[in-house]
Formats: structure tokens, C-alpha cells, sequence
């Protein structure tokens, strides 16, 4: 999702320093994830059945929902279980379920049809990729804050260089050649 | 040290806080995905924009209104009425390009859910007046747009070598079509932009303090004349 649509990557992400709060944001992108596209198939099946003309627009629409719904009973679960925490993380948890990675992992999913088992699977996968991408943020913002970059590029010009060679990386070991 | 003109720069910098000074997107670091994305051609970065100020208005509107409620309530409220005002905008879309939805996608209904609906509508609006929370608002959705039509632009240019649509060289580069294009390029402008600044502070300092070798040049050259 981050590496090669761009999705779920924002400031936040790319400069939580703290390994706890980072795992709490990505943690929350993977539950998310998980119980929204179990929800958005929900949505899914109920316009085929009921409204099978709408427009993919409406339905995309629609599947905000899941997302909506999926952030109403995290936030619950967490206020209940570990309500400790709620007043530290509320914002992070919060900026998690409303990020793009969230809502983008449901529209692709809607947009290849998947089915129920298919879209959980896809839901999982999609939350541990971010989880693995934020390790990976981490360790390079790490990095690069401790590497002499020219004056220029410090920040974010030289995270976003970062994340361009990986995205490029990436893309040459999934399989893609470079367009001609 | 005199300061003078620094200090002039600096007002101007924090009167365009969003745009030129601290702009959005190269420096703050929102609305990533769109830019990187979609921005590939003038076209889509106009439609970008247009969805962005229509969600951003709606979001603000809602954030504003609904200041009493609990935060984690707020995130509700103002990314629905965000996504009101993207369902809106698709009317004035579609007059741009109707083809345009096609290369825009899923992340045009996305764009409810973008960093500075959330940053500008939920947070800042806890703290500010609400005409401040919309000027930031459309502040940093003016810097959206100037990086957003810079990006799309530059990509257009190398991927089809137009502009609008209208031809202006034979040139093809279809790497710029890419994720890892748009990463890059947006690295690289940021960086720009970070140097320029840079450069004109150190302008702006060496005007208002000559160096014992600028002074002694200057006389040389009053001598001369």
C-alpha cells in the first residue's frame, strides 16, 4: 500500500520517532484494516443484492461506512480494555482509522470483487504491509538523521528520496519492468 | 546585524504559511498520495484541486460547528461532511474532462479522508477562531494546489509532451507515470524549495551587512567611476 500506491504515508508516518507510538498507529491501521473489510464486503454484498445499478462512485461512497463503523468499535474496544492508554493514543489510534490506507485498501478491494475470504485475506495483508512499511520508515528516518545530508535535502526531501528507492526497488522485485 | 530585510521575508513567509512558507505539501508533508499518485497530467491536478477545496471547505465547516462534541467524535462528523463536499465537487469535475474519473479513481472519494482535512479541520480548529481555521484551511489548500499543477505539469510534459492537452515538444518518458517518479520528484522540488529560501536569506544578509570585501569593492568602484 505505501511502497506502491502511496497510501497511508503522511507526515505522521514518516516522522513518529517513538517505536511505541509507531507500533500503536500501525497496529491500529492493521485492525482497521482487518475488521473493515470484512464490514465493507457487508456493504458490498448488500448493494448487490438491493441496489445493483448504483454507480461505483456511490458504492465507494458507501464502503466510508465500514471505515466508520470499524472506528466506532476500535475505539470502544480500547476504551474498555485499555483505557490507560486512551488519553495518551487517542489521536494516533484516531489519525490511524481515518488514514488513506485504511480507506484505499477497501476500494481496492471493492474494485477487484473480491470475495468475503479473499477481502479478509487482503485486509490482513494490507495491515501487515503497513506495519513493515513503518519499520522500514523508522529505520531510515533513523538513519539518514545521523548521516551527514546536505542542507538542502534535510527533512522530508531526503524521506521522500528514501521512500522513492524503495518504491523503485519494490517495484523491479515484484516483477514490473520500466515502461518504454 | 541588521535584519531588516530577513525579518520582511519572514513576515511575508508567515502571512503565506501553507503556499510559499511552509508549503503543504513539499514541507508539511499532507496530501501525499494525491499528489504522487494522480497528479500526472494539469488536468488531473486541476480536478485534484477543485475536490481538495470542496472537501477542505466542508471539513472545516463541520469542525467548526462541531467544536463541543468529543474529539474522537469530531473525526466522524468532519471526514462525512468532507466526503458531502467530494460528491459535490464531482459536478464541477466533470466538466474538466469526463474522462477524468478514469485516471483519478478510487482516489478522488479518498479525498475526505486526506491529512489536511484531518490536521486543519479537527485539530486546528480546537484552538482557533473560525475564520482563522478556514484562511489556514485554504491557505494550505492553495499550497496544495501550486504543488499539485507543478508536479502534474512537469509529468505531462515528459510523459506525453503536453500541456492542457495542447502539444508543445515530441518527447516521451513514460517512467514518469511511476510511484517511485512521483517520490522522487516531489523530493527533489522540496528540496529546491528549501534551498531557494536558503539562498535568499543569505541575499537578504549580505545586502543588509556588506562584508570589509563588498565595502572596499564598492569603493573601488565609486573611485572608478
Amino acid at each position: 500500500m505505501v511502497f506502491s500506491r502511496a497510501l497511508g504515508l503522511t507526515r505522521t508516518t514518516m516522522a513518529l520517532e517513538r517505536r511505541f507510538t509507531l507500533a500503536v498507529f500501525s497496529l491500529s491501521v492493521l485492525f482497521m484494516c482487518t475488521v473493515s473489510s470484512v464490514l465493507g464486503y457487508g456493504i458490498r454484498y448488500l448493494f448487490s443484492e438491493f441496489l445493483p445499478s448504483a454507480s461505483s462512485f456511490e458504492k465507494q461512497v458507501s464502503l466510508f461506512l465500514a471505515v466508520i463503523v470499524s472506528y466506532c468499535l476500535m475505539y470502544l474496544l480500547v476504551s474498555k480494555l485499555l483505557p490507560k492508554f486512551l488519553p495518551l493514543f487517542s489521536g494516533v489510534i484516531s489519525y490511524a482509522a481515518f488514514s488513506c490506507a485504511v480507506y484505499g485498501t477497501l476500494l481496492v478491494s471493492a474494485g477487484k470483487e473480491l470475495d468475503l475470504l479473499l477481502s479478509l485475506v487482503h485486509g490482513v495483508g494490507a495491515g501487515c504491509g503497513m506495519v513493515l512499511a513503518s519499520m522500514l520508515l523508522l529505520c531510515g528516518h533513523r538513519r539518514l538523521d545521523l548521516r551527514d545530508v546536505p542542507r538542502a535535502f534535510k527533512g522530508m526531501p531526503i524521506m521522500l528520496l528514501y521512500i522513492g528507492m524503495l518504491s523503485l526497488v519494490l517495484y523491479g522485485l515484484v516483477g514490473h519492468n520500466l515502461p518504454t | 546585524m541588521k535584519l531588516a530585510r530577513n525579518r520582511r521575508l519572514h513576515r511575508f513567509l508567515g502571512k503565506t504559511e501553507g503556499i510559499f512558507g511552509h508549503n503543504a505539501v513539499l514541507i508539511g508533508g499532507l496530501a501525499l498520495p494525491f499528489v504522487i499518485m494522480t497528479a500526472v497530467s494539469l488536468k488531473n491536478a486541476a480536478a485534484l484541486t477543485i475536490s481538495m477545496l470542496f472537501s477542505v471547505l466542508f471539513g472545516v465547516g463541520a469542525g467548526v460547528l462541531t467544536r463541543k462534541i468529543p474529539v474522537w467524535l469530531r473525526y466522524v462528523t468532519v471526514t462525512v461532511a468532507a466526503m458531502m463536499g467530494v460528491t459535490l465537487s464531482r459536478l464541477v469535475v466533470q466538466h474538466l474532462n469526463p474522462e477524468i474519473f478514469d485516471s483519478i479513481g478510487f482516489y478522488l472519494p479518498m479525498m475526505a479522508v486526506n491529512s489536511i482535512v484531518l490536521v486543519y479541520a479537527v485539530e486546528r480548529t480546537r484552538f482557533s477562531t473560525p475564520g482563522r481555521s478556514f484562511g489556514s484551511a485554504l491557505a494550505c489548500t492553495a499550497g496544495f494546489a501550486l504543488t499539485a499543477c507543478v508536479v502534474g505539469a512537469v509529468r505531462e510534459l515528459l510523459l506525453t509532451g503536453t500541456l492542457w492537452g495542447n502539444k508543445v515538444f515530441n518527447i516521451t518518458f513514460p517512467a514518469a507515470n511511476t510511484v517511485f517518479f512521483g517520490f522522487i520528484l516531489l523530493g527533489f522540488l522540496g528540496a529546491a524549495v528549501q534551498e531557494v529560501r536558503r539562498g535568499i536569506t543569505l541575499i537578504n544578509l549580505r545586502a543588509d551587512n556588506p562584508t570589509t570585501e563588498d565595502l572596499l569593492r564598492q569603493q573601488e568602484e565609486r573611485l572608478v567611476d
